[in-house]
Formats: C-alpha cells, sequence, structure tokens
C-alpha cells in the first residue's frame, strides 16, 4: 500500500465550527492538505445520503463537527446529528467501511485549537487504517448505484 | 448535469488578500487550471477584492462579460459574504447565485506546501464552481408586520412593558387574568430595599395605563388559543363576566354595602374577609367592582338575590352578562405573567395552616401595609403584639429544587418594620446562606443585628420545624450547621417561601412552544447573556418572574429590554424582511408521515389542513434543515442547501 494523504470531508455548521475552522486558520494551525469543508446551516441537516456518497466520491474519511451539546443555534441539530451518525455506523459496518471513517464531535467558535487536533487526529487515524480502502478496489463501493457523477469517476482513476 | 435552461456564464475572482494569500498559493497556476472549467467564462486575479477598487472590478468585470452565476475566493463567507452579495446585487443580478469559497483560513493559512495548498484551493474552487450553477434566484420576502403588542399578566412587568410600547405609539391589549392590574407589587406596601412607598410609584403607573389611549385592557381574562408567528400573532382572549358594566360603574361602595355575602380576600391572601361584589383595592385599574362567583349567593345558593343590583345609582351591574372571547391581533407577545409563591401548606413541618400564626411573607407584607386587614399593626390573630418572631428562610427549597435567589432581600422587612414599630420585639432569623445584593441600602442584615436581631445560620441539608409549643406558641427546630439541635419559640413565624413559575406561565409556554428552563420550568431566554429578555421563539419576549425569579428592578428593566427588542422588529409603517433561506414542501412527494412536525424547533413545519400532507411557514422557519435531512419521502427541500446543490459540491471537492 502507497502511503497517500488520506481526503477528509469535514461537514460543518455555519455556527461554531465554522468558526472554529476560521480561527484555526487566523492562529495558522496546521490542519492537514486533504481536508476538505463544505460548510451546512446546521450539523441537522446533513442527509445520511451525503455522507455515503462522499466515501463513494474518494473520501476516506468523513468528520461532522457540531456545536458542543447545549449550544445549538437552532436548539438540538447537533444532537439530531449524533443520532443519525450512531445509526449510519452500524451500516457503514455492514459495508465493510470501518466506523472509524466517520466521526463526530463538538467544536466551539473559539476553539480553532480543538478544531485543529480533531482533524489531524483524523488524518492520523486514516493513516493508520489501510489508505486505499478495501471496498473502493472492489467494485461494489456504497452510492454506486446512484451512479454520481464523482463516484464513478473515482472508481475510474482507482481502476 | 447543470442547468442547461439558460446559457450559465461562471465568473471567477480570485483575491490575494494583500498577499496573505498568494505567498502561499500560485494563484496564476490555480487560475489557469479553472479556466477549462465548464461555463467558466473568465477567472480574475485581484490584489484586495474586498477593498472599493476591488468592488468595482467585481462588479466591472459582471457587466463585461455578462457573467451569470460568481464565485469569490477570498477569505470567510462570515466575513465577507454580506459585502459581496451587495457586489454582485449592485450589479443586477441576484446575490444568492454567489458562492464564496474560503481560500484564507481553510487553505492558504492551514497548509504549509503550496502544492498541498494549491491542490486544496482548486477542489474548493472547482466544488464551487460546480455548486454555484446549481444555485437558483432567491428573493428576501417581506412580511407585513401588525405593529400592535399583546402583553399577557397585567403585574408590574406587564404594566411596564405596556407602557413602553404605547409611549412608542404601538397599541397595545394587556390581559390580566384577575379583576383589576396590579399583580404582586400592588399588595407591597414599602419596597427593598429601598424601603419606598410602592403605592406611591405604582399607582401612578396604573393611572397611567387607564389614560393611555394606545393600551387596552382586559381583565378576568386569559389567553384561549395562540397562533402566528413574529409579526402576525393572533390570539383568542376569554373573558370571564364580571356582572359589573365597565362602561357605567363609578367605582363607589353601594354595591358592597348592599352585598350579603362574605369571601375570603384574595388580595389580602385570605387573612380578611371582603364582600362578593368588590373593588378589589384602592387605585385598582380599572376601577370598578367586580363579582365573585364563588361567594355571591346567585351562584353559590341559586338565591335570586338582588341587593347590588337594586343598590347601584348608575344601574352598573348586569347578572347577563356572559364570556366573552376576543380575537386580538399583535405582531409580538410580551410574556409577562409573573410566578406563584410556593405553598407552604404542603409542607406540614412548617406549620402553615396548622398554627394560627404562622404566615407566608406575602401575608405579612399585608400585614404591614396600611390597607391591610390590620391598618399596618404588626399584630398577631388575636390582636396582640409578640413578644417574638421568628424568619425561616428557604421555605419549599428542597420541593422546588433550587434557590429562587431574590426573597431574602424583602424578608429584611419583617426585622425592619417590626424594628420601626415595636423595638422591644425579638426577632431571630433562620437562614442558610443569604443572598443580599452588594448594593442593598437601607435593611442590611449589619443594621439589622445592631437593633439586635439574631441571624442563626441552618445547616445547608436541615429545614426548621415548626411545631405548637406550650400557649399556643410556635415552637421551632432546627440544625446549625455542626450538627447541634436547637429550639426556639416565637408568637410569630413568618415564612419566606420561594418561587415557581404561574401555572399560566408555563400553559403559554407550551402553546407558543417556548423552551423552558428543565429544572424550574420557568421559561428560558433565547440566549442567557445575549438575548435575555427574548424567548426562545422568535416574536415572543420575557418580562420578569414569567422568565424566574427577579427582584422588583430587575423586573423592570427586562420589562423594557422585552419592549426595546419586540418594537426593534416591528418598526411603524415597515415590513419584516424573511431570509429566503428556508425549507419547503414538493406536496407531491409527501407521504403525511408527520415526522418533520415533531422534529421542527420552531413548528415551522405543520400540516397542510386541506391536502392532510406538510407545509413549511416561511415566517417561522429558521433555515437549519434539520427537517430536510430526516424527511424519509425528499419532500422536503431546502433552498440554498439542497441536496442537489450540496450533493455537487461534495463530489466535486472529493475530487483527485
Amino acid at each position: 500500500v502507497t502511503e497517500r494523504e488520506p481526503k477528509i470531508l469535514a461537514l460543518l455548521c455555519s455556527e461554531c465550527s465554522y468558526a472554529a475552522a476560521d480561527d484555526a486558520g487566523g492562529r495558522h494551525l496546521d490542519c492537514p492538505p486533504g481536508l476538505r469543508v463544505v460548510r451546512l446551516p446546521c450539523t441537522g441537516r446533513i442527509d445520511l445520503e451525503h455522507i455515503v456518497r462522499a466515501y463513494a466520491a474518494g473520501a476516506d474519511g468523513v468528520i461532522i463537527l457540531g456545536c458542543h451539546p447545549g449550544d445549538c443555534r437552532y436548539r438540538d441539530g447537533n444532537t439530531m446529528a449524533l443520532r443519525r451518525t450512531i445509526l449510519l455506523r452500524y451500516t457503514l459496518e455492514q459495508l465493510q467501511i470501518p466506523p472509524e471513517r466517520l466521526e463526530i464531535d463538538w467544536v466551539a467558535a473559539r476553539e480553532g485549537q480543538r478544531f485543529a487536533h480533531l482533524v489531524n487526529a483524523m488524518r492520523e487515524r486514516l493513516i493508520a487504517l489501510e489508505t486505499t480502502p478495501r471496498w473502493r478496489s472492489s467494485a461494489e463501493a456504497p452510492g454506486a448505484t446512484g451512479g454520481q457523477q464523482g463516484g464513478s469517476k473515482e472508481k475510474r482513476d482507482e481502476a | 448535469v447543470p442547468d442547461t435552461r439558460e446559457q450559465i456564464r461562471v465568473g471567477v475572482f480570485l483575491c490575494r488578500c494583500a498577499g496573505t494569500v498568494s505567498e502561499t498559493i500560485e494563484l496564476e497556476r490555480l487560475s489557469e487550471a479553472l479556466a477549462s472549467e465548464e461555463n467558466v467564462v473568465f477567472t480574475s486575479i485581484q490584489e484586495l477584492l474586498c477593498s472599493p477598487a476591488g468592488i468595482a472590478h467585481v462588479s466591472h468585470k459582471l457587466q463585461e462579460h455578462d457573467v451569470t452565476h460568481t464565485v469569490v475566493a477570498a477569505c470567510s463567507p462570515r466575513e465577507h459574504e454580506p459585502t459581496f452579495r451587495d457586489a454582485v446585487s449592485c450589479s443586477g443580478r441576484n446575490p444568492y447565485l454567489l458562492q464564496l469559497t474560503n481560500i484564507r483560513e481553510h487553505c492558504a493559512w492551514v497548509t504549509r506546501e503550496p502544492e498541498a495548498a494549491r491542490g486544496k484551493a482548486e477542489a474548493l474552487l472547482r466544488a464551487a464552481i460546480a455548486r454555484v450553477q446549481r444555485q437558483v434566484p432567491l428573493k428576501a420576502t417581506e412580511l407585513t408586520a401588525n405593529p400592535n403588542v399583546l402583553v399577557l399578566g397585567g403585574g408590574l412587568a406587564g404594566v411596564e412593558a405596556a407602557l413602553q410600547a404605547a409611549a412608542e405609539g404601538h397599541g397595545v391589549t394587556l390581559v390580566e387574568r384577575s379583576p383589576s392590574l396590579g399583580g404582586h407589587v400592588a399588595r407591597y406596601d414599602e419596597i427593598t430595599p429601598t424601603f419606598q412607598c410602592a403605592p406611591c410609584m405604582f399607582s401612578k403607573r396604573l393611572d397611567a395605563v387607564r389614560e393611555s389611549e394606545r393600551i387596552d385592557v382586559l381583565t378576568q381574562a386569559r389567553v384561549e388559543e395562540i397562533v402566528g408567528f413574529l409579526g402576525n400573532f393572533r390570539a383568542t382572549i376569554i373573558e370571564r363576566p364580571r356582572f359589573v358594566d365597565l362602561e357605567l360603574c363609578i367605582g363607589c361602595d353601594a354595591c358592597m354595602e348592599a352585598c350579603p355575602a362574605s369571601v375570603g380576600d384574595p388580595f389580602d391572601d385570605g387573612l380578611s374577609v371582603r364582600k362578593a361584589i368588590d373593588i378589589p383595592f384602592p387605585g385598582a385599574v380599572p376601577h370598578a367592582a367586580s363579582v365573585d362567583t364563588g361567594g355571591c349567593v346567585r351562584f353559590t345558593r341559586d338565591e335570586p338575590c338582588s341587593a347590588c343590583v337594586d343598590a347601584c345609582p348608575v344601574d352598573a351591574v348586569d347578572f347577563g352578562q356572559t364570556i366573552q372571547r376576543r380575537q386580538v391581533e399583535a405582531g409580538a407577545i410580551v410574556l409577562a405573567t409573573g410566578f406563584q409563591s410556593f405553598d407552604p401548606s404542603q409542607l406540614p413541618s412548617s406549620g402553615y395552616g396548622r398554627l394560627p400564626d404562622v404566615y407566608t411573607l406575602t401575608q405579612f407584607e399585608r400585614l404591614a401595609s396600611s390597607t391591610g386587614p390590620t391598618s399596618g399593626k404588626l399584630v398577631r390573630r388575636d390582636g396582640t403584639i409578640p413578644h417574638s418572631v421568628v424568619v425561616i428562610h428557604c421555605v419549599g427549597r428542597e420541593q422546588l429544587g433550587y434557590c429562587s435567589g431574590v426573597c431574602c432581600e424583602p424578608a429584611l422587612k419583617v426585622g425592619t418594620l417590626f424594628k420601626r414599630q415595636q423595638p422591644q420585639v425579638g426577632v431571630t432569623y433562620l437562614h442558610r446562606e443569604l443572598m443580599l445584593a452588594p448594593d442593598s441600602t437601607g435593611a442590611t442584615k449589619e443594621h439589622l443585628i445592631a437593633q439586635g436581631v439574631q441571624f442563626c445560620a441552618v445547616a445547608p441539608t436541615s429545614t426548621p420545624r415548626v411545631e405548637i409549643g406550650s400557649g399556643g406558641r410556635a415552637r421551632v427546630s432546627y440544625h446549625d450547621g455542626n450538627g447541634a439541635e436547637h429550639t426556639l419559640d416565637g408568637d410569630m413565624v413568618v415564612l419566606v417561601t420561594g418561587l415557581a413559575p404561574d401555572p399560566e406561565t408555563i400553559q403559554l409556554a407550551h402553546q407558543l412552544r417556548a423552551q423552558q428552563h428543565e429544572a424550574d420550568g420557568f421559561v428560558a431566554a433565547d440566549h442567557a447573556l445575549l438575548r435575555p429578555a427574548q424567548s426562545s421563539v422568535d416574536g415572543v419576549y420575557i418580562a420578569g418572574c414569567a422568565g424566574g425569579p427577579k427582584n422588583i428592578r430587575d423586573t423592570v428593566l427586562q420589562a423594557q429590554a422585552s419592549v426595546g427588542q419586540a418594537l426593534s422588529r416591528l418598526p411603524l409603517g415597515k415590513t419584516i424582511p424573511l431570509s429566503p433561506v428556508t425549507a419547503y414542501v414538493d406536496q407531491q412527494r409527501c407521504s403525511r408521515c408527520k415526522l418533520c412536525l415533531s422534529l421542527c424547533p420552531y413548528g415551522a413545519c405543520q400540516r397542510d389542513e386541506s391536502i392532510g400532507r406538510a407545509r413549511v411557514e416561511q415566517a417561522l422557519c429558521q433555515g437549519c434543515g434539520i427537517c430536510v435531512a430526516a424527511c424519509p419521502s425528499a419532500a422536503l427541500q431546502m433552498h440554498h442547501f439542497s441536496t442537489r446543490q450540496l450533493s455537487a459540491e461534495i463530489n466535486e471537492v472529493l475530487r483527485d
């Protein structure tokens, strides 16, 4: 297995965690080169489908970061995301995707340090796992049935 | 697949950010790589896009290349999304056909290796280009707002809120459930910590309400139903009949003198009796009599008594009155429904209800009042002056589960008034931690100690017990901090009880879907520090003890703050802009599962009664997307964060 920089999709809410990512930038803290941020209004907006598609599109890991429990701008969007994540982890296991490839955690607007720590720690964990997920080398990529542009392209590239 | 309905022309702007981006990311190479992306008509690198020159450049390029969709790669959208939306808007384009991607904080500033930073920036930009082509023009809608304010609760907080709103020119409906405005404060004679005369201050405020042309006062009234949202609430108010015509009653006492029936006076907390037809207190607003159906023999014994009808010189008594339902429309609601004191009869060890001279602090207020049952003389029920008085703090502390934090200060009134009126009376305080404001003047604890008042600390877990001692006196036993037991006798016991939310507060919070504090049930602020007078429901504000125990000053402060907040959202003659970033329902796909109805924190997901499917009330939706992610039929979608837009962004940002 050749060492490849893992691609991490970070799904951030517009309130706390996106601000934390900005804070990490403001402090010039090193974050993984493979980190890709997508901004959402709230982690409660995250569709499980988005996550499954992300793996198909080439993500080695997905990290969901929300406001700390009790701090959600929309009351409990973050706990909604937590419940959905726990649910999805069971499914991932059945698809033979190690559940470590899906993380959820909380970070406040001023916690740039914590943000950098969380995404860097995820990178370490992904490197420790097989960098190229086993499922991607086979034809059984999740979401492949959806015929998504990115997913199919990814498979072509890998082949 | 991008939209092909019309020609999409994407313009891409890259910002060097005065070199802080370009020193890491080679923007020229980035620009070249992006030029061949589908539908991109140009890429442009600028030194500082957010500067006036940068903004002018954006406008110029948009016109020159007839751009339809704009991508800006610069800093955080939290900082400059409004700036570039304005720029796009000023160039005659829809501000929602813009995607701002953050190549500064999320890329140049956190990625040391230039190659890697450029790769990341390229991925972000490709994602933004793909996303923006799927964005649709959105328009901020405007809501015509009703400028009137509905104030629920006619105590100190409600009265202050009503006066404040009326002073700003807004119409007010003030709803009070009892026959007169005034609430708890109307019963006080002097107010701690300054010992100012309460009626002197408060009666003027009540008079101002009566005189105001903009305030409509509804008494003996309660809310049956409230629906709506900021700018457009509609409440159904039920008014119980008072059997006296408010227009005719002149506030004389002819009916009271004639009335044969007596009832316990709620204003004196049962310490005295009044007639079944009565004016609650001197200076009541409205200053009119009201019939207590719990005492009037026409209702209790079905007797055809007409003593008051015959006695009234203006024919104001009218037993033909019935319950009235009235629709009130308002743009904002102020919840000022107050508190209720913990009822010590729930606690047999308090002696309340078993011993005649065990009083609550509220009852003591009435004893001390010149309009009270003893005309202000501090005497026992048998009319004698007590030798010793015991004041017990924190009654109901365990049952309530929290410290109210505002009862200690008025409790000092007991010692102060006794020392003023009967200096020989021994006063002992049994307290836990004393919650006294640092700036309390007048009745400080030290001042009372100097006059011989005793302060005894009780173990935090022990509740003093009140039992019948010798000669009908109260025998109070308690444990001190060292666990030692003490007993003392008192001719009079005053119980300082904590504050609980009024049942009406809880009911209204449910009706309005306003969040309550888990621990105590008071209405929770939307943000305890930043929006302390606003509830979790837009357009519903909190004043006074409905939001938790407060002293008089804080009650007035919050009442004024709540109206300030409310009126800032209801400017007279203007509309309220609504964000277009909301959820909406494709009703053809809705399976009527109702999942969204229970998930929406704002009650925006509603059932469209005509077809039984879900709909989203745009004025209530805050745009979180919780319902969108949950909908099993994909019937719920969201403007500006649609599944289609997000999928395109995610796919592109992960592409190699």
